[in-house]
């Protein structure tokens, strides 16, 4: 039910029919005033008229004949000077100019249906004697009335309608926003599939409701990401701390102090594990806020490749693998040092644990209007199906499970790449996994300003 | 007394290569504080210990500590707050940085605020002594051309090395790698610190880069003269000095 002060448009409603009752109230009167002063002004006109025709007639010398000879319903009356009737009408009054009297004051011998309240009467002077004219106003009293009657009940009509619309729309306005709040109230408990009603109106409560939805799709998946992340880093700080757990055990329970020293050692494995997960989380999550995007300035991709290429070099020979670099020079781009060699090194990481031995990793970057870095492989590659998915947080494809890692390697790749507004590619490297990185090079940016000058930090 | 190399005991290892004296540690964990005040005593150390930022400072500004290791989260005046103050009345030592993990930002922060260093927590304390001890050894700004440990000598300005006079070719990592241990010579210096200063990588690879780098480096340095001057502290990191066997020799 409707709580009706409590409803915008309900009062709004409310509002307008007040409004539009008085507006058509206000017109009606207006126009009842202006015919009811027409007909008065005819009856007026007529009666001037015939007191001109009687006045011409008695001063031709005849007496009284004219004043018997009114229609019905109009009346006559000549008087001296003295005031006494001479002809006419006795219960006439002797007035001078316009005045209106009560019907009954006058006898007025209308037909059956005209029976009017009010008489007009006009006086004037004629010589020295006064006439004196009557008329019913019946004509103006039927037409005021008639036009009162059609008036009012057209008003009522109206307000009837507007009262019915206005209650309509507020009802159909209330109705689509307590939909709104239902299935706000139930995404807010936890259902959060529940979408708000979009009509095919398109007006502005459907629009609203597609900017709604919009957000609440965007909750939805963050709820679910979020959701997502605290099982697997649950599941997966669980695995080192069931590790830590049976070593302190184990430790505990041991009599020779060597053996505890030992446990003891791999117990801090374990820890730094646990504590390398939670590294992980925190840089994502402080990456993602693009709080580190205020501290950009000018880098040297070249400069970083070359860095990383450089660190790896003896890694990967000693993985049995080979590394190539073919990086043009002074690469430069707007971003932060420390956070594009941590995306690469961690690329090439990937690539030294998956190609396998033999493989050749490539790391590549080219000048041009945009920038393309890559990192890639002729190892086994990962499969179209499986590109997108690697990037999420913790997803480690089944084959890798074997292999140390946290899970969140290329998810903070992903989450650089995302700070440095570069695309992020994972495509086949016939064979192989090739990741691009798209810069867009400094040179080419139109809003570098201070960011030349800035030293990369 | 004969030890293993690399595994002196905890205070004798500092003792031997620490030269700070007086330490002021503000730290508001009492755990985290104790843990560290044992060690650096433990080491020789002087160890005056605060929880709070303003008292801190006040011991700061009105003792001459060596060195001081401050939290960044405090009660009163915050790490940064502090180091800031330090600064700004001229108070010159040395101030490590200890923040929670993961805050990329909060390094940048902390050295543009002019701490020296910067440690993340959890940290094991031998990170915290390499890291102490570095920065109160730090070269005077009038720096010389040559280094030299033993018959180890480096000409910083021909970028070449020699030892017994005979020339090693290094490659330019290679010889930063080397170059930082032989300022921080007969001290340890951490696989981070290395990480941190040959590479700019400000995290934990998965991988052996320091060590295949420093396999590296050793088959050039050391093998050819049958001795070693780079030791390694397992799991820790590295110590460059005189080799241990021509002290032996020498001492006979």
């Amino acid at each position: 039910m409707i709580t009706l002060h409590r409803s915008i448009a309900v009062r709004l409603a409310a509002l307008f029919f007040v409004l539009f009752t008085c507006a058509v109230g206000v017109v009606f009167a207006a126009s009842y005033f202006v015919v009811r002063a027409q007909v008065v002004e005819r009856t007026r006109r007529v009666l001037a008229a015939r007191a001109d025709a009687i006045s011409r007639s008695l001063a031709e010398g005849s007496s009284n004949v004219m004043l018997e000879a009114g229609t019905a319903g109009q009346v006559a009356a000549l008087f001296d000077a003295g005031g006494s009737l001479l002809a006419g009408r006795a219960d006439v009054p002797m007035i001078l100019g316009w005045r209106q009297v009560p019907g009954k004051l006058v006898h007025l011998n209308e037909a059956g249906d005209e029976n009017s309240e009010t008489a007009l009467l006009y006086g004037r002077h004629v010589g020295d004697r006064v006439l004196v004219l009557g008329e019913g106003m019946h004509v103006a009293e039927d037409t005021g009335e008639a036009l009162l009657t059609g008036l009012l009940s057209t008003l009522v009509l109206v307000a009837l309608v507007g009262f019915a619309g206005a209650g309509f729309i507020a009802w159909r306005v209330d109705w689509r926003l307590r939909q709104t709040e239902k299935a706000l109230a139930a995404y807010g408990s936890g259902k959060t599939s529940i979408r708000l009603p979009v009509t095919r109106a398109n007006d502005e409560l459907d629009r609203m409701a597609l900017a709604v939805n919009g957000l609440l799709d965007r909750v939805a998946s963050l709820i679910e990401t979020i959701r997502q992340i605290t099982v697997d880093a649950a599941h997966d700080l669980k695995t080192p701390l069931t590790r830590l757990r049976h070593r302190l055990a184990e430790a505990a329970e041991s009599p020779d102090p060597a053996d505890v020293k030992a446990i003891v050692h791999s117990a801090g494995a374990d820890v730094e594990q646990i504590v390398a997960t939670f590294d992980a989380l925190l840089r994502i999550a402080q990456i993602e806020a693009g709080k580190s995007r205020a501290r950009f300035g000018s880098v040297d991709l070249s400069d970083v490749l070359e860095t990383v290429a450089d660190a790896y070099g003896p890694d990967v020979e000693q993985a049995g693998q080979h590394l190539e670099a073919r990086i043009a020079a002074s690469l430069l781009v707007n971003g932060d040092r420390e956070l594009l060699i941590q995306a690469f090194a961690n690329l090439v990481e990937n690539a030294i644990r998956h190609a396998g031995r033999n493989a050749t990793i490539t790391i590549e970057a080219l000048g041009g209007p945009s920038i393309q870095a890559s990192v890639s492989d002729n190892g086994p590659g990962v499969p179209q199906a499986e590109r997108q998915r690697i990037l999420l947080r913790f997803v480690r494809r089944d084959i890798s499970r074997s292999t140390p890692g946290t899970g969140l390697g290329l998810s903070l790749v992903k989450a650089i790449a995302d700070l440095h507004s570069a695309p992020l590619v994972l495509s086949d490297n016939r064979p192989g996994l090739r990741v691009t990185m798209t810069f867009t090079p400094l040179e080419y940016m139109p809003n570098q300003g201070s960011n030349l000058n800035r030293a990369a930090p | 007394m004969i030890h293993r190399r690399g595994v002196l005991p905890l205070s004798r290892r500092c003792k031997k290569l620490g030269v700070i004296v007086r330490i002021l540690l503000i730290e508001d964990d009492e755990t985290t504080a104790a843990y560290v005040e044992k060690c650096l005593r433990q080491a020789g150390h002087d160890v005056d210990r605060t929880t709070d930022g303003r008292d801190g400072f006040t011991k700061a500004a009105s003792t001459n500590y060596d060195a001081a290791v401050v939290d960044r989260m405090l009660p009163g005046l915050d790490g940064l707050g502090l180091v800031k103050s330090l600064r700004a009345c001229g108070i010159r030592m040395p101030v490590l940085i200890l923040t929670v993990l993961g805050a990329i930002d909060d390094r940048v922060a902390g050295l543009e605020a002019g701490a020296d260093d910067y440690l993340t927590k959890p940290f094991a304390f031998p990170e915290l002594m390499a890291r102490l001890n570095a920065l109160a050894r730090r070269p005077p700004i009038a720096e010389s051309i040559t280094l030299q440990v033993g018959d180890l000598v480096m000409d910083l300005v021909r970028r070449s090395v020699r030892r017994e006079g005979r020339p090693i070719a290094l490659l330019p990592r290679e010889f930063k790698l080397l170059e930082i241990l032989m300022r921080n010579r007969g001290r340890l210096v951490t696989r981070a610190m290395l990480l941190e200063r040959v590479w700019d990588f400000q995290f934990d690879p998965k991988t052996s880069v320091v060590e295949t780098h420093m396999s590296r480096l050793r088959a050039k340095l050391d093998r050819p003269f049958g001795d070693a001057m780079i030791r390694t502290e397992r799991g820790m990191g590295y110590i460059l000095d005189v080799p241990q066997a021509a002290d032996g020799v020498a001492r006979e």
